[in-house]
């Protein structure tokens, strides 16, 4: 009888104790080797040569813990021109493939774009962006605009609007 | 026949009993009161320093609310406030030159947003008017009145590592001056109040005076000192490393990435190299029909984007990133912990890599973030600023009246130390008790260390320090 109920003690002790140590512990749980959480990873991809007044494919591939991301609620690419930040078009994209997004887009004139790639899911989101430069000046401003930056690596914010 | 001399040995092996045990008790005394004595007259005035310096800093949101005021708040209240990335633009365009590293955004209506900001090679801090981005002051971020007495509550002014570590060393001795103390004060014949928990006041100026002034305030605040030199180790270099690595290893720490001045994960969208992009740049190449850059690094609205989505409760701190490879930081800065929230943004995706909370903590620094507070007096307002002010003043009348104690009780020409008790064996087993102090309090353990080879080596080798010492 005594022996039982010390049973039933020593148990109860220890299951206290470990809901004790558990709650005490820090929480890394939801983390990778990195002590990352699981993200979202992009690959946003711009054709080469891309000719005005012609379809130009846009593709963006997001990927979660390395597996294609299927599960996006929404995804689109806003593009603006760098002179014009405050008229933005926004274009839904597609899956195409798992994990691959796509939309098509004619540029009707020469000049530097801005690209947005806006991936929301119910949880995370991601909006990388590239600049797109489309014939010659605009490629020179954009050369220019890459040394400045190059020069001065840690002044990223709000530098696409002035 | 044979009952009366047993009985009378016995008897006198009993008053031998007791008179070496009250001899030992006497050895014991003694010695304590010698390692009080010396801890004393050297780290007294740094825990002066560390008291006044402290009562001051406690106080620094009434201060700098007081002295800042007119950087600190905005005279008229706008309707909605800008969004960060247009307050940056403005600062960029009336200082060119800077370099933003933080902006903090206030839950306030009526403050200012305060941001970390590089002119040239100065790190200053500029306060902003949120509704129309005017900046309202800049300040030399070291030269602030609270970066003064930080840095002498840390640094004793001097600054560096060896300032910090003699501040370090000074509050480990603080401690064994407290248990020594204690045990020097434990009435050794009929406990009386007087003289005991109260003071004996009645003749101003007298030893007894002086002697409660200090003994009675030390009882009483004992356990208030030792929890604010406790909650202020976490801070030290070598004791705050110690408690680091047993939080570590009974995984009771921080999760990684847990502090916004602590390690930083990489983004991890990968920055396209220039040169490899642009080949044309550098080689005589036919310029292609289009080009694109590597990745941009996101707009700062899109932190404060993120930041609601995550339920992170303003105020908070946005940190730029350094370098290509750097990420965004999003911090919190409530004054009270249990809202804590550190994130670590991709710069580029804006993929939230790292997102701990209070929550997440384990207990050890669940319980050194609540000691922090509590040290800095903001866990539960004035009240705990008082209770600080409390234990500054106290200290301060301690010290202080010790050295009275001492000064009325030296002879002209002896440092006027206790002497040391005959007893060889208590001398030991106490120094051994203080190497056991000095084995948990590293730096402890080197000054005594120090001490005893001054001691071998120099002290006992001159006779008129010897002398002065009362060796």
């Amino acid at each position: 009888m005594s022996t039982k109920s010390n049973r039933v003690l020593y148990l109860l002790t220890f299951l206290l104790v470990l809901i004790v140590l558990c709650s005490c512990t820090a929480n890394v749980s939801n983390t990778d080797d990195n002590g990352l959480k699981p993200h979202l990873s992009v690959d946003l991809q711009v054709p080469p040569n891309i000719e005005t007044n012609e379809a130009t494919t846009l593709t963006i591939s997001v990927q979660k813990e390395n597996q294609p991301f299927e599960q996006a609620n929404e995804a689109q690419f806003i593009i603006w021109t760098e002179e014009n930040p405050e008229d933005k078009i926004a274009i839904p994209a597609i899956q195409h493939s798992p994990g691959v997004y796509k939309a098509q887009y004619i540029f009707s004139s020469e000049g530097l774009y801005i690209i947005q790639s806006h991936v929301i899911a119910s949880d995370m989101e991601v909006f990388p962006s590239k600049r797109i430069a489309i014939g010659m000046d605009a490629i020179k401003h954009l050369a220019h605009l890459e040394q400045q930056d190059d020069n001065k690596p840690e002044a990223p914010t709000g530098h696409s609007h002035h | 026949m044979s009952v009366v001399p047993t009985e009378r040995l016995k008897n006198s092996s009993r008053i031998k009993k007791t008179q070496r045990n009250a001899n030992v008790r006497q050895a014991i005394y003694q010695s304590m009161w010698r390692w009080h004595f010396y801890a004393g007259i050297i780290f007294a005035p740094f825990l002066i320093i560390l008291a006044f310096s402290g009562a001051v800093y406690l106080f620094k949101p009434q201060i700098e609310g007081y002295l800042y005021k007119d950087m600190l708040t905005v005279r008229e209240v706008g309707t909605t406030p800008l969004l960060p990335s247009e307050i940056i633009g403005k600062m960029m365009d009336r200082y060119p030159d800077a370099t933003i590293s933080s902006i903090t955004l206030s839950d306030l209506p009526n403050a200012s947003d305060v941001m970390s900001v590089n002119l040239n090679g100065t790190m200053t801090t500029m306060y902003v008017n949120p509704y129309t981005g005017d900046v309202l002051g800049v300040l030399n971020s070291n030269e602030t009145f609270s970066a003064f007495f930080k840095k002498m509550h840390s640094e004793l002014v001097i600054g560096g590592t060896w300032a910090n570590r003699l501040v370090e060393l000074a509050a480990c001795w603080g401690i064994i001056l407290l248990l020594t103390g204690l045990f020097l004060w434990f009435p050794r014949n009929k406990a009386s109040i007087w003289g005991t928990i109260l003071p004996r006041l009645s003749k101003p100026g007298s030893r007894i005076f002086w002697r409660d002034l200090h003994a009675i305030p030390a009882f009483w605040l004992s356990l208030l000192i030792t929890l604010l030199i406790a909650t202020g180790l976490p801070w030290s270099g070598v004791f705050g490393g110690q408690i680091d690595k047993l939080a570590n290893s009974t995984n009771t720490n921080t999760p990684p990435y847990a502090y916004s001045f602590g390690e930083k994960p990489n983004s991890v969208t990968v920055a396209k190299d220039i040169a490899e992009d642009l080949p044309w740049a550098v080689e005589s190449l036919p310029v292609p029909s289009s080009a694109s850059s590597g990745y941009l690094p996101l707009n700062i609205d899109h932190v404060v984007h993120i930041a609601n989505n995550q339920n992170v409760l303003l105020p908070y701190t946005i940190t730029t990133p350094q370098g290509e490879t750097g990420v965004f930081t999003l911090s919190t800065s409530h004054v009270k912990p249990g809202n804590n929230a550190t994130l670590h943004i991709d710069q580029y995706s804006g993929a939230v890599l790292t997102d701990v909370r209070y929550s997440d903590y384990g207990i050890m620094a669940k319980a050194i973030s609540l000691g922090i507070a509590f040290h800095e007096g903001k866990l539960f307002g004035l009240a705990n600023q008082i209770i600080g002010l409390i234990a500054c003043l106290g200290l301060i009348v301690i010290a202080v009246s010790s050295y009275i104690m001492w000064k009325k009780r030296k002879p002209k020409a002896k440092l006027g130390a206790p002497t040391q008790p005959q007893n060889k064996k208590v001398t030991f087993a106490i120094f051994l008790m203080m190497l056991i102090c000095g084995a948990i309090m590293p730096l402890v353990g080197l000054s005594i260390l120090v001490v005893l080879i001054l001691d071998v080596l120099i002290i006992r080798r001159i006779k008129p320090l010897r002398h002065w010492f009362s060796l």
